[in-house]
């Protein structure tokens, strides 16, 4: 290694120093001003405060089980097969990440709700006057909801450690006479364990803090989570301690599941980290001959996952003066886009997301190579930065205003909301990256080292195209959360400056439903179209 | 080179996050107003676009709006800021949260130009530490085509033909919601948990927020939904229909009215106390039934769509006081009362 380490540490102070500033401040900053043993004690004797605590563990479990199932098949589709429309299936799984759950919610309402288009096809075919489908409004809602956002999520994290699996590992598996099952769960499972735990456990956390979709789908009440109860509390001064012990509480339960998450893709990485060559698997052609239930299976994902998007797209071409989605079709909220309140979030979502991406990934280059120069001190490095997926975004929110009032002045809106975007993919991009980085070939270095190659021209001719498809993966993460992000947004925007999730809630807000759906559907589409050209050019270019 | 180039790149976004501010704070101090509000009043469809120009024109004092999210949360905010205020205004402190408002003392009392104007029952604070700018009613809202006979009272509501017919919202997180369960609480006193409970089969979900609750109505989900005796007008005005009516209650409906206050310590006060005579102008006045879809405080003629918008008769209002005091218990009835199933 002759690569200095002084101007590497340095570099890392970066990301150190905002994740210190944008998350561990506002953090500290409100369990300070609030937290109290009286607020503790307050919570845990309270009988309703433990029940939503069952709950919101009882429907975090259950989802997470859900998707993982549904997932598998198509993680194992995705890594060994290659068929036509597979790039976009890819960009596909992805576009659930930037819908914000308030537009989720309403698509998925429009698909399967009580006037939604299957119950209202099933009326028309059957004549019957009550709509034959009732599953919103219970259990069953919050776990399609759920799964609907996290089949994607499993499969996108799954498949390309999968698909990464060397192709040495099952030949010497067949030269000792492995069979297929031997070689799934001696090669396979083993190299994909990591992989699967660790999308399990962010996938829990994900829906154990679910708020909105819980108690829109659920019914009411007697389905809530914690985040619901901290957001009651946190709205009154009065009771911010207690907020303070709730909070605190959830975090603790995210934790011990981040650190799941953290030591499982560090175990992934050690263990990876040892293959020798790191030829793949060459992928299989999907054929209508010999797969007839993958083929079934990923036409079952596309109209899983694009069926509520679907609506809401065609929702948005009705509502002409009529009511419901009986209304006549009309353009007309496209033609809104022709307004500067319309067209501004989308350059806006577009510039923000932009540069999330630039510097996510920068940053996360930065810290993968950190990990992988001081083993022994990666955990705690991954540890501080995925914290930040534990904590409640209404405490972090609620720290976010008490911080920037004690600053006394207002930075600057834009680069602030893409710094806290920036911190808030960080635990995933550095994760996509790291991944990647781990498994660089020391062979190749050491081969480019001996033919006298400088550190830059390693990076660039050897690290990088070694690790391209992690540097891809984040870059579609980052785009995706930073597009689809709404707290802060509303809350650290400079004024006049709206991004698409934004719009939707207000246009909702302002009555405009349609507009809002019009204003949902140009958002799937960018995003679509960024996904996909992303993993295009990650083919293409090397 | 690479690694240099993202060095300053890094360094350069570092250093702008806090240039970017002081540069901000240097600007102009004098005609100036600082003016925390509520998301909804300053997104591109609400007041602000409309009636802060308006103002800056008029006055020459530039405007800067905070947005904070949810008025509870402006107030909350308010609080924490005491010792240190650099607002001037909040808008849209409501009836609601008067109590707080006066018991944590972060407002100056001021009586502005134009309040002879305003109707005597809408001055919620007689105290003028908040002055009304608009009102509504709480209201049943319902789609006319699939409801024929609309419930005429809260006991009306409860009745089989409306069963998983209505959309509520959580008091615990939502302005209508807690709107409604105040209606409740002022009508059927203690009652009130009986009447939830009995209210329950006839309510297919209870949502979050306003928006989601009424995104629902509008997707067809159900026929009924909490809302304002103002919100037929907007579909009467852009979505030229009139199925979407609202009904008065023989009960009553609970009213709204909504604020603006000075802070104390405004380090604006002179520009905080012509906002305040603009609020009660026909100029902001006017344009608030359009743009907010709530009633204007002083008597100006109103869009033909208001037409669909009945005013009560008998607003209904529970004491300040009251509210501080109970509103947990309330809250925790309400909670039981929707549990017990």
């Amino acid at each position: 290694m002759k690569e200095t380490r002084l101007p590497l540490l340095f570099l890392f102070l970066i990301p150190f120093l905002l994740l210190i500033l944008f998350f561990y401040v506002p953090v500290i900053t409100v369990f300070m001003t609030g937290f109290s043993k009286e607020g503790l004690v307050s919570v845990l004797g309270d009988s309703y405060c433990r029940k939503i605590c069952l709950f919101s563990l009882e429907q975090g479990a259950l989802s997470t089980f859900l998707s993982a199932a549904i997932g598998f098949p198509g993680a194992y589709i995705l890594a060994k097969y290659t068929f036509r429309g597979k790039g976009f299936l890819k960009a596909l799984i992805t576009v659930p990440f930037v819908l914000p759950p308030i537009a989720a919610v309403l698509g998925i309402v429009l698909l399967i709700g009580n006037n939604g288009i299957i119950n209202r096809a099933l009326m028309a075919l059957t004549g019957a006057a009550e709509p034959p489908l009732k599953v919103l409004y219970s259990l069953k809602a919050i776990l399609i909801a759920h799964t609907f956002y996290n089949i994607p999520l499993f499969i996108r994290f799954v498949y390309p450690v999968w698909e990464k699996i060397p192709k040495s590992l099952y030949e010497a598996g067949r030269s000792l006479g492995a069979g297929k099952v031997r070689l799934f769960y001696t090669v396979t499972l083993p190299w994909i364990t990591s992989a699967v735990v660790a999308s399990c456990a962010l996938i829990f956390v994900e829906c154990f803090m679910s708020f909105s979709i819980v108690l829109v789908l659920g019914g009411g009440p007697q389905y809530s989570t914690m985040e619901v109860e901290i957001y009651k509390l946190a709205r009154t001064t009065s009771h911010i301690a207690k907020a303070c012990a709730l909070g605190g509480l959830e975090t603790l339960f995210a934790l011990v599941f981040i650190s799941i998450y953290t030591a499982a893709g560090h175990r992934e990485q050690r263990y990876s980290g040892s293959a020798g060559r790191n030829e793949e698997v060459p992928l299989k052609s999907l054929s209508m001959a010999h797969s007839i239930p993958a083929l079934l299976y990923v036409l079952f994902l596309l109209l899983y996952v694009a069926l509520p998007m679907v609506t809401i797209a065609f929702n948005s071409f009705t509502g002409n003066g009529r009511w419901g989605l009986s209304g006549g079709f009309t353009l007309n909220w496209y033609t809104s886009f022709a307004q500067p309140v319309m067209y501004r979030p989308v350059l806006n979502t577009v510039f923000i997301a932009v540069s999330t991406v630039i510097c996510a990934v920068l940053l996360s280059l930065v810290i993968a190579a950190v990990i992988s120069r001081w083993p022994k001190g990666s955990f705690l490095v991954q540890i501080f930065f995925f914290a930040s997926l534990a904590i409640s975004s209404i405490l972090l929110g609620l720290g976010y205003l008490l911080t920037i009032s004690k600053l006394g002045f207002r930075p600057n809106g834009k680069i602030l909301l893409v710094a806290v975007h920036t911190a808030a993919v960080l635990p995933f991009t550095i994760k996509a990256v790291s991944l990647f980085y781990s498994r660089i070939n020391r062979r190749c270095i050491e081969c480019a080292q001996s033919l006298g190659a400088r550190p830059l021209r390693i990076l660039w001719t050897v690290k990088l195209p070694m690790i391209k498809n992690g540097i891809f993966t984040a870059g579609i993460f980052a785009f995706a959360v930073s597009a689809g992000e709404v707290n802060g947004a509303l809350m650290l925007s400079p004024e006049g400056f709206t991004t698409m999730p934004v719009a939707i809630y207000r246009l909702i807000g302002a009555y405009r439903f349609y507009q809002a759906c019009a204003m949902g559907t140009v958002l799937l589409l960018i995003c679509i179209a960024a996904f996909y050209a992303i993993d295009r050019l990650g083919e293409v270019s090397l | 080179m690479k690694k240099s180039l993202l060095t300053v790149l890094c360094l350069c976004m570092a250093v702008s996050v806090f240039a970017g501010g002081s540069k901000e704070k240097a600007a102009s101090d004098s005609d100036k107003l600082v003016i925390y509000a509520s998301d909804s009043f300053l997104s591109e469809w609400g007041p602000a676009p409309v009636v802060f120009p308006i103002f800056e024109k008029k006055y020459g004092i530039k405007i800067e709006s905070r947005q904070v999210g949810s008025t509870g949360e402006i107030v909350n905010l308010a609080i924490m800021n005491k010792e240190n205020q650099t607002a001037d205004i909040i808008i849209g402190a409501d009836n609601n949260l008067l109590s707080t408002v006066l018991k944590n003392d972060i407002l100056v009392p001021y009586k502005p130009e134009g309040i002879e104007k305003v109707k005597d029952d809408l001055l919620f604070d007689k105290t003028y530490h908040l002055i009304p700018y608009d009102y509504s009613f709480f209201a049943l809202v319902y789609d006319s085509n699939k409801i024929k006979n609309p419930p005429k009272s809260l006991d009306d509501l409860l009745k089989p033909e409306y069963k998983k017919s209505l959309i509520v919202m959580d008091p615990r997180t939502s302005s209508p919601g807690l709107g409604f369960l105040m209606w409740t609480v002022k009508c059927k006193g203690e009652g009130y948990k009986e009447y939830w409970k009995k209210l329950m089969p006839n309510i297919l979900t209870v949502s979050e927020g306003w928006s989601s609750g009424y995104g629902l109505f509008t997707s067809g989900e159900a026929p009924m939904v909490i809302s304002y005796t103002t919100s037929p007008a907007y579909h009467v005005e852009y979505d030229k229909i009139d199925n979407i009516k609202t009904v008065l209650f023989d009960d009553g409906n609970y009213m709204q009215t909504e604020g603006v206050g000075i802070l104390k310590g405004a380090p604006h006060m002179e520009a905080a106390k012509k906002f305040m005579d603009f609020i009660l102008s026909e100029d902001f006045q006017s344009e608030i039934p359009l743009t907010n879809w709530m009633y204007p405080v002083i008597d100006i003629p109103m869009p033909d769509s208001y037409k669909s918008a009945p005013v009560s008769d008998k607003p209904l209002l529970l004491d300040a006081e009251d509210i501080d005091k109970n509103l947990d218990s309330w809250l925790d009835g309400w909670l039981k009362s929707t549990m017990a199933k």
